[in-house]
């Protein structure tokens, strides 16, 4: 599964391990992430983050 | 050279445009890259280390990017290609990027070299400033920026007294104002942080560790931590033995080279237009150009990364955007404020579109403020809404 970076922070959203923090259950993709959900370090929203190539 | 986001991300481009290069990153402390605005969390104790590395060494591996921490680079020759390491390990190179970061500056106090007086740059200084909160009672932090406010959110995270001092007439000078700096120290006061603007630190006093500080009009604070945070210096030494042109960073054109052939530079070591920008955002996009000009000159120009500065205080909703007038200027300012609730907005014009904001307390609407500032379309009829958030 692709892993996502914020462009503020720079902390990577890693799909199989999501985001428990927020709820986020392992083996989440970066597409089903709600629209309320934030960049747990910096709270970035969803649209800062760039897929990691 | 250096395994920060500038370097690190300089290295993932020049993999993606250079699938056959050798890439090295010389990093001088012991660990692979780590999110360096993570270690307030770490000081606080809210994240482990792990947490604030995003990419493991089999990531390096798989992508071809070999990461050597504990490398040290102590002598360049841009004249020759060659790098030394600290352990006299020499090496040639085809293209070099400069991503050696900034070091925290040390104002010159009396006392300043007192045992329980840090700065907090590196995940070992965050671990070593927790360490000494653990047996403290009371901190002083000096220096009212970002750093020394989430500095002190992440101390009253151990219960301590903490007290900031300021030496500007009020807090974060370089991106509020006046009435923003005083709406933003009561609600800090709220959360248990005292706020001392206008004054500045004379001496620190200890029989071998901190005990005292002396505040200018005599005030004296017993502590036992110091953490002062009061701005950064960037890592020029390499830069001058090597001879390259530097000011208050190492000088960049507009391709992040810098002033010897083959050698480029980007993030908090960089000085671009007269510019240190000191964020991580900005340390991103320049490590992406310098990566694309040193496989391609000329391909790739900087055109500048518009501030963003968020507060990253629990409780606390701050967001400075752009230019925002500190002192006032050119731009036409516009003010909405309610301090009881902790809201402060300031919106600042130019010819009739949005250059920069403050917004405080209320952050709704930010998304549309921020748009507007990267459009540059102007604001029209949308000023008193954009004022007042959700208020109005
Ligand atoms: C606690 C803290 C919180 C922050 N919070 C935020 C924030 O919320 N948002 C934000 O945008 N910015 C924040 N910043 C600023 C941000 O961290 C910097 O702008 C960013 O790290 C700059 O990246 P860089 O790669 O240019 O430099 P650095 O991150 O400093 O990396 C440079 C690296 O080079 C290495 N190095 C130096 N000299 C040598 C040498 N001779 N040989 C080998 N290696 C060398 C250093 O050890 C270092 O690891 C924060 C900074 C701190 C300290
Ligand atoms: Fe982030």
């Amino acid at each position: 599964m692709e892993k996502w970076e914020c462009t503020v922070c720079g902390w990577v959203y890693d799909p199989e391990k999501g985001d428990p923090s927020q709820g986020i259950e392992p083996r989440t993709p970066f597409s089903d992430l709600p629209d309320s959900w934030v960049c747990p370090e910096c709270g970035a929203p969803k649209s800062m983050f760039e897929k990691l190539s | 050279m250096g395994g920060g986001i500038a370097g690190v991300t300089a290295a993932r481009r020049l993999r993606a445009l250079a699938p056959k290069a050798e890439i090295l990153i010389f990093e001088q402390e012991p660990q692979l890259y780590y999110l360096r605005p993570g270690l307030i969390d770490l000081l606080a104790g809210e994240k482990k280390p792990a947490e604030l590395t995003p990419f493991d060494r089999n990531w390096y591996e798989s992508h071809g990017i070999s990461f050597r921490p504990s490398a040290q680079v102590v002598e360049l020759d841009p004249g020759r290609h060659t790098l030394t390491l600290s352990g006299g390990e020499k090496m040639s190179y085809a293209g070099l990027i400069l991503a050696t970061g900034a070091d925290a500056f040390r104002p010159p106090v009396p006392g300043a070299s007192l045992p329980g007086t840090l700065t907090l740059r590196s995940l070992q200084d965050a671990l070593e400033i927790r360490e000494r909160a653990q047996g403290a009672r009371a901190a002083l932090v000096l220096g009212g920026g970002w750093l020394g406010l989430e500095t002190a959110r992440a101390l009253r995270a151990w219960k301590l007294e903490v007290t900031v001092v300021e030496r500007a007439p009020w807090l974060l000078p370089r991106q509020l104002d006046r009435a923003g700096g005083e709406v933003l120290a009561t609600q800090l006061n709220k959360l248990g942080i005292e706020v001392i603007t206008g004054t500045s630190c004379q001496e620190l006093r200890g029989d071998g560790e901190v005990r005292e500080a002396i505040l200018t009009g005599g005030r004296r604070l017993p502590v036992q931590l110091v953490v002062i945070a009061a701005g950064i210096r960037p890592r020029l030494g390499l830069a001058r033995q090597a001879g390259l042109a530097v000011n208050r960073g190492v000088v960049v054109d507009d391709w992040l080279a810098t002033s010897a052939e083959g050698v480029y530079a980007c993030g908090d070591v960089a000085e671009w237009q007269g510019k240190v920008f000191g964020i991580v955002p900005a340390a991103r996009e320049q490590g992406q150009i310098a990566a694309a000009n040193v496989v391609e000159p000329g391909s790739a120009r900087y055109r500048g990364t518009v501030v963003k500065n968020r507060l990253k205080v629990a409780g606390v909703e701050l967001v400075c955007l752009g230019d925002t007038q500190p002192e006032g200027g050119p731009g036409e300012e516009h003010r909405y404020a309610s301090p009881q609730e902790g809201v402060y907005r300031k919106l600042v014009l130019r010819g009739g579109k949005l250059v920069g904001a403050i917004v405080m307390g209320d952050l709704s609407g930010l998304g549309e403020v921020e748009r507007l500032i990267s459009a540059g379309e102007e604001v029209g009829g949308e000023l008193k809404r954009l004022l007042t958030g959700r208020l109005g």
